[in-house]
């Protein structure tokens, strides 16, 4: 867990600048949570936005922070969660000083790219004409994560994310795995059986979600790398056509599917967060145990 | 619809009344892409950060291409003109609210007993509480004059001031400040060993 205010800068006149970067970047959620671990939450009554900035709003809004005299500053500091108004504030409403103010992110460059990379591909969907019905007032669009152009891209999207997470934890020297996760569980070629009822078809993606206890890793990198792999099993199920099921149960499986996948998204954001690798892997276990069961619970409701 | 100057970028106003004319033609629906994704590249940056602080970041990417989604959507009925990178941030807002309430709603089969490594709480989502309660313990740690320094420090107040009241040299005032800030690190690491 990185510490962002103690870097505090030590030269009061790049006090701003350095909370610019903060209000404009991916960890002003941690910088306020530790300014509050030092300061409190402050007292009831305490000082809004509004009265802070006072008579130096417009001047904020165009010319950052150092319009503000350095009290201020310091009430922002103090009063942290006003930190989270400021920057609403000034991303909504600032002039071009804040489109300049943030610092290089590689983290915020590669969710950029990704967002557009799926924004093209549902416009391609549109201009093919796939969506025509959203051209008539009372038609219902198909939901966007269905397009063929997305499902294509929503996987190479997962393996592009599964790299650029494996890019951060690799030790330096490690070649890059440039190759799609191995196929086990939910991405092995035979986990969607076709053909077979509906109880025995959600039976066998428990099954198939039990290989997840088949390894049994001990360190952060391959720890991140096998929830990457179950988790782009997840998106196998969010995409899939599951015929086997009745709409209603393919409703339900995608939605639940949903829900494990941010699960495992938060289990792979704690151990980059160099939090140890046993304990989340306990807790990832806790997971596919429960999914487990609801599937086998699904499986005995529908027998 | 408001003209721009011939060699002037077209504002976001102008970009977001072709989006809003998609459903003319076909032809229109085609000339809407090139100026949403313009107004993409001008606004994912901040739209980004706004909804990082305020979620677990397993959710951001999504709820960035939801909003971004309802952008396309609604544009044509629901944006009357002014300022689109304020309704852009009206959608983000609706959007968080709606993420909160979906999660309030959505206790999963089978797994109420789990304990959810998400807190549910918007407010608490915002202030990472486990990144509080580690750092508050460290602190807790520190002796006396030390704490009192980084108080002072995460507070703004400057080396001049603060040596004036604890009664410090500068340079022993830097000093140690920055070995608190070292054992602040040190003890974080620990705690999460």
């Amino acid at each position: 867990m990185k510490l962002y205010a103690p870097d505090i800068p030590d030269d009061p006149a790049e006090l701003p600048g350095w909370l610019e970067r903060h209000l404009t970047g991916l960890d002003l959620a941690a910088l306020v949570s530790e300014l509050e671990a030092v300061h409190g939450p402050g007292p009831e009554g305490a000082a809004t936005l509004d009265r802070v900035l006072g008579d130096r709003r417009g001047e904020v809004l165009d010319r950052g922070l150092a319009a503000l005299p350095p009290d201020r500053l310091r009430h922002l500091l103090r009063r942290p969660r006003l930190l989270l108004e400021l920057q609403d504030l000034v991303l909504s409403s600032g002039g071009d000083h804040w489109r300049r103010a943030g610092a290089p992110s590689p983290d915020l460059d590669a969710w950029v790219a990704l967002g557009r990379m799926r924004l093209e591909g549902f416009l391609a969907d549109e201009g093919r004409g796939l969506s025509r019905r959203e051209v008539l007032p009372s038609s219902r669009p198909l939901a966007w994560y269905r397009r063929p152009a997305v499902v294509g891209l929503a996987t190479a999207a997962s393996v592009l994310t599964a790299v650029i997470l494996y890019e951060r934890v690799r030790p330096r020297g490690a070649s890059m795995i440039a190759s799609a996760p191995a196929g086990w569980g939910w991405s092995n070629p035979g986990a969607l059986p076709q053909g077979l009822p509906p109880a025995a078809y959600l039976d066998r993606l428990a099954d198939a979600a039990e290989a997840w206890f088949q390894e049994r890793p001990d360190d952060a990198l391959a720890l991140a790398r096998r929830i990457g792999e179950f988790r782009q099993g997840c998106s196998v199920l969010i995409l899939a056509e599951h015929r086997a099921l009745a709409a209603e149960d393919r409703a339900w499986l995608v939605e639940r599917c949903r829900a494990w996948a941010a699960r495992f998204d938060a289990h792979l954001a704690a151990v980059e967060a160099g939090r140890d690798p046993g304990t989340v892997r306990a807790e990832a276990d806790a997971t596919v145990r429960a999914l487990i069961e609801a599937l086998r619970a699904r499986t005995r409701d529908l027998a | 619809m408001e003209s721009t100057p011939h060699d002037a970028a077209p504002d976001d106003e102008f970009l977001a009344a072709i989006i809003a004319r998609r459903h003319e033609s076909e032809q229109a629906m085609a000339a809407a892409h090139s100026p949403m994704n313009d107004l993409y590249d001008r606004h994912a940056r901040s739209l980004l950060a706004f909804l990082a602080a305020r979620v677990e970041r397993a959710y951001v990417h999504d709820l960035h291409q939801d909003v971004w989604m309802r952008v396309w959507r609604h544009l044509p009925e629901r944006f009357h003109g002014g300022k689109f990178r304020a309704w852009l941030f009206e959608i983000a807002r609706n959007a968080l609210i709606d993420h909160a309430r979906k999660r309030r709603a959505e206790p999963l089969a089978g797994e109420e007993t789990l304990p959810d490594p998400r807190d549910d709480r918007p407010d608490a989502r915002m202030i990472e509480q486990e990144r509080m309660a580690i750092l508050t313990r460290c602190l807790d740690g520190l002796d006396a004059v030390s704490a009192a320094l980084v108080r002072a420090r995460l507070g703004g107040e400057d080396y001049a001031s603060i040596c004036g009241r604890l009664g410090l040299k500068p340079e022993r005032a830097h000093k140690l400040f920055h070995q608190a800030k070292d054992r602040l690190k040190q003890c974080v690491e620990r705690a999460q060993s």
